[in-house]
């Protein structure tokens, strides 16, 4: 895969490594993807490499996503009923250690939402981390052995869809850093 | 009380995700997830009043979803989830100027009522 990948486009791999080494995934998967867009599409070598880290960002985006809502749903519904305008009701779901992870991973997650914003247009990175639905929903079928209604099947094809869609778009379309605020 | 929840859930999602992608162009692109990035990401940030904007939406609709959670289930959020993921992506080509043609339309459209569909 790494020949094939310096054979198509200089020698991305070398560059990227320190995102893909930093988030501790070896994206083998993502290679393969990223070359057949770049061969699809004539890319150059920068664009490869932005599209690349782009992927990275999203799979973390996804990943601590659908972590952080699942250990914070279970610390919610173990603290019991919360509908209240002052915030120190609120503060009793931190002595529950489920809640506790799960806003820690949240924590990641806005962050790397943060930086992919950063890189990326919003009506792209909406549908594309939308995958976090798909990754629920299998999740649930196959380890937890959720039952999945056909309504439910056709919820996760067409998510699905618009994922393949909004990733066939520049994942970019405005214009580049401006480096002061308003 | 549960659809005023998810009233302001949908709305100060939509301003809050806006904000932060305004703030977050203007702070320029983030290039790895190195922490000594991350820390001056976040200094940034802490000077960035698109940004601190967003979060103070966001964390408005953080909590009103706390709230749905402890009171009914997930699915319960989800309409109104459904029809911001159409409002995000409206604001982005009009608000933040993205060029929004018919794939992104499509996988707007495919993903809200994917979504909606999951709830059943």
């Amino acid at each position: 895969m790494r020949q094939r990948d310096g054979g198509l486009s200089g020698n991305p791999a070398k560059i990227d490594n320190s995102l893909l080494t930093t988030v501790g995934i070896e994206s083998s998967l993502s290679d393969s993807v990223s070359n057949l867009i770049a061969a699809k599409s004539g890319m150059n070598s920068d664009t490869h490499v932005h599209r690349r880290k782009t992927q990275v960002l999203v799979a973390l985006v996804v990943v601590t996503n659908v972590l952080g809502n699942a250990f914070l749903s279970r610390g919610m519904h173990q603290v019991g009923r919360i509908v209240s305008l002052s915030p120190t009701d609120y503060l009793r779901a931190f002595a529950n250690p489920s809640a506790i992870a799960g806003i820690l991973i949240l924590i990641v997650w806005m962050l790397s939402d943060l930086a992919l914003l950063s890189r990326a247009d919003l009506s792209f990175v909406l549908p594309v981390t939308a995958s976090a639905y798909v990754l629920v929903a299998l999740v649930g079928h196959f380890f937890l052995h959720d039952h999945i209604s056909w309504q439910r099947w056709t919820g996760i094809l067409l998510i699905t869809g618009g994922v393949i869609l909004a990733e066939e778009t520049p994942e970019r379309t405005t214009n580049g850093k401006r480096e002061r605020l308003l | 009380m549960k659809w005023l929840l998810v009233g302001i859930i949908a709305l100060c999602n939509t301003i809050g995700d806006v904000l932060n992608t305004a703030g977050m162009k203007r702070q320029g692109e983030v290039e790895d997830l190195k922490p000594r990035t991350l820390a001056a990401m976040v200094k940034k940030i802490v000077r960035n009043p698109l940004v601190l904007g967003g979060f103070a939406a966001l964390a408005v609709s953080f909590f009103a979803l706390l709230s749905l959670l402890s009171i009914t289930t997930v699915s319960f959020a989800v309409p109104a989830t459904a029809i911001s993921y159409l409002l995000e992506t409206l604001l982005a080509k009009y608000v933040l100027g993205e060029d929004v043609r018919w794939r992104r339309w499509a996988a707007a459209t495919l993903v809200a009522g994917g979504v909606f569909m999951l709830s059943f």
